[in-house]
């Protein structure tokens, strides 16, 4: 057997700063994952709401600009009041535009993090491969954030880099940079959202993927998860009488109402209901009771009213919610402690005995 | 010279368990033997020195570095080689070199030249495509000795690195190590139950038993305590001549067809051919009882 036939040379490279050494386990996890083909194929689908939302960037700022093409074409979806002063509702429209990008997005992360996630610590455990982690530089705590950071890649992939792409595409296609402070905020808002996504759905998965030595059952975990808080919340709804505390079951709901609080969304639906009210007012006044208004523009957009024997309520619909952000902020906290605790419950440091 | 590693007063427990208790010892450089039984406090030591076990008392050192304070210092400077079967999943060899040395804080680019010369070296450069999960045991072992290598450390620890490796595989191993703390300048701490492995591979050992260091020194000095030791055959009367060897204040042990002879401190084995000379015992085999490792190691553990 050739042993020594290459001798053995000494090394005196730098090592890099400890601060970045988690790195290394997010950079060979996105490897790992990106060898499978479905994970390829999956992340690649989840691009469809960016290219979507790319692309209603370009229609309205060309919109904006009175483009002859465009404006028929918008006018099919939008109040004449709007129409006119397109720059007026620029911000609540890009907003909106933001928030169901992000909305579309909660439920394929659901599936993207089912591919990305569940073999993550699981292997680790199976293959008994924590002693090769924690006897090198590296702390417990580095070790869950290089696992975190290779769900966190996927995710901001798919948010992040879309969404700061469109914001891009937005201002660049506007011809005008003096929009840039005003919708500044989206884009913070937007990165902000993104962050929340990769942190909740990262270290949930992280924390199921610690529970089973075998993925598939982490897989499964995850899915009935999702599929159970969905139901119970949906269950809950119709319970309660249709009360908008029973979104706090659900896994996705939470997620989308901190998205939309991270985005303020409900100014920008403010500026639609005011639109939708003018537009009414001025089918009332073109017809009177002769022109029959359409019951949409009876409402304000996006809530359900509902009938009660104390007359009407309005209540959170599937785009739009009105109860306190942080209700749902304090449910995704619990579960970011819990993942905590039950991270370190099961990937337990070598201070112990055998 | 600065020591390999030293420690003083060192307590770890563990509930009711006593892992390690009062535990001082100081390692010169070179190849160093841990001995002990199992559940002796080896693995508890290593994972000490590594600074992976926060100690209830006591202070210490690794290569000049605080244990307390230096720990990541220490694992930079450090190849660990751990016992179990444990492997850096869906990667093949030259991957989970190179992983390990990234891991240690190597550029990946550093990692993968080194993670080639280190699998070269360590007998796998055939085999560095293949996915790590279809390596034999002993291949296995070489490549974690190689992720352990990949950094360049100055100290590599092998915790029981032979476990359930075949014979030719085991004597790979034993050369390697050979080769790194002679020829390379790595000192290396070698812990291991099989007493013929710590002979071959370390200069100095530590035996330990129930979380203490029972004895320490350089293996020959160990094995020189015991070189008045003899065994003797003679024809017939074989009790008579054991007789009058305990009366000249000789220790006489029966062995299977010899008697084990301890001579009295100051006295030769001209004592033998003497005693044999003048009462007409004839001696049919005389063979100095050189102590093995395995001696020491029992007598330290009491048995």
């Amino acid at each position: 057997m050739p042993i020594f036939d290459q001798g053995y040379q000494h090394w005196n490279g730098k090592l890099s700063s400890q601060l970045w050494r988690w790195l290394a386990i997010t950079r060979h996890g996105i490897q790992m994952q990106l060898r499978s083909k479905l994970t390829r194929y999956v992340t690649i689908a989840c691009f469809g709401p960016a290219l979507a939302l790319a692309a209603f960037m370009i229609l309205w700022s060309l919109f904006e600009q009175g483009n002859e093409y465009i404006k028929p074409l918008i006018a099919i979806v939008l109040p004449k009041e709007l129409l006119d002063v397109p720059h007026e509702y620029r911000l609540a429209v890009w907003t909106l535009a933001f928030h169901f990008f992000f909305y579309l997005n909660s439920f394929l992360l659901m599936l993207l993090v089912l591919l990305v996630g569940p073999n993550l610590i699981s292997r680790d455990i199976r293959f008994n491969a924590l002693p090769l982690y924690l006897s090198r530089p590296l702390s417990r705590w580095e070790y869950f954030l290089g696992k975190l950071g290779v769900i966190a890649a996927f995710v901001l992939a798919v948010t992040a880099i879309p969404a700061c792409f469109a914001w891009l595409l937005g201002v660049l296609f506007s011809l005008k940079l003096s929009i840039v402070l005003e919708v500044l905020p989206l884009l913070g808002g937007s990165l902000l959202v993104s962050l929340m996504m990769a942190v909740v759905y990262g270290l949930w998965m992280l924390a199921l993927s610690s529970l089973s030595r075998n993925s598939r059952y982490v897989s499964m975990m995850w899915f009935a998860w999702w599929l159970l808080t969905s139901s119970l919340a949906l269950m809950l709804f119709f319970a309660s009488g249709f009360e908008d505390w029973s979104n706090l079951a659900g896994f996705t709901k939470n997620i989308q109402r901190v998205e939309e609080a991270m985005l303020n969304t409900e100014p920008a639906w403010q500026k639609i209901d005011q639109a939708v009210k003018i537009a009414r007012e001025a089918l009332v006044a073109k017809g009177g009771n002769r022109v029959p208004v359409p019951r949409v523009l009876d409402r304000r957009v996006g809530l359900v009213t509902i009938n009660t024997s104390k007359g009407q309520v309005v209540r959170s619909g599937l785009f739009r919610s009105i109860y306190p952000w942080y209700w749902s902020a304090g449910a995704l906290l619990f579960l970011g402690v819990l993942s905590l605790c039950i991270l370190t419950f099961r990937v337990k440091s070598l201070d112990r005995l055998r | 010279m600065q020591h390999l590693f030293e420690l003083n007063q060192v307590t770890k427990t563990y509930g009711m368990i006593r892992a390690l208790q009062q535990l001082s010892v100081t390692a010169p450089q070179g190849a160093i033997g841990l001995l002990g039984p199992n559940g002796a406090g080896k693995t508890t030591l290593i994972r000490t020195l590594l600074g992976l076990i926060k100690m209830d008392t006591g202070t210490g050192e690794v290569l000049g570095m605080d244990i307390k304070r230096k720990a990541m210092h220490i694992r930079e400077k450090v190849g660990f080689v751990p016992e179990d079967e444990c492997l850096f999943p869906g990667t093949v060899g030259i991957e989970f070199v190179s992983y390990a040395g990234e891991l240690g804080g190597m550029a990946g680019s550093d990692a993968m030249q080194r993670a080639h010369e280190v699998l070269d070296y360590v007998g796998l450069g055939e085999a560095r495509y293949r996915p790590t999960d279809s390596y034999s045991t002993g291949m296995k072992q070489r490549l974690k000795l190689g992720a352990a290598l990949v950094h360049d450390p100055k100290l590599l620890i092998m915790d029981e690195p032979t476990n359930g490796m075949d014979p030719p595989g085991r004597e790979d191993l034993i050369a390697l190590s050979q080769d790194l703390c002679r020829n390379k300048g790595i000192s290396l701490l070698y812990s291991s139950h099989l007493l013929h492995d710590v002979e071959a591979v370390c200069d100095y050992v530590i035996v330990m038993s129930q979380g203490k260091v029972i004895t320490q020194g350089i293996i020959a000095e160990l094995k020189a305590k015991q070189q008045q030791g003899y065994e003797v055959r003679v024809k017939l009367d074989q009790d008579r001549f054991r007789h009058r060897l305990t009366e000249l204040g000789c220790e006489v042990r029966s062995l299977d067809e010899a008697l084990e002879v301890i001579l009295p401190e100051g006295r030769h084995e001209s004592l033998l051919w003497e005693l044999a000379a003048n009462e007409s015992f004839q001696i049919r085999h005389l063979r100095p009882r050189r102590s093995s490792l395995e001696d020491v190691f029992l007598k330290a553990v009491g048995h």
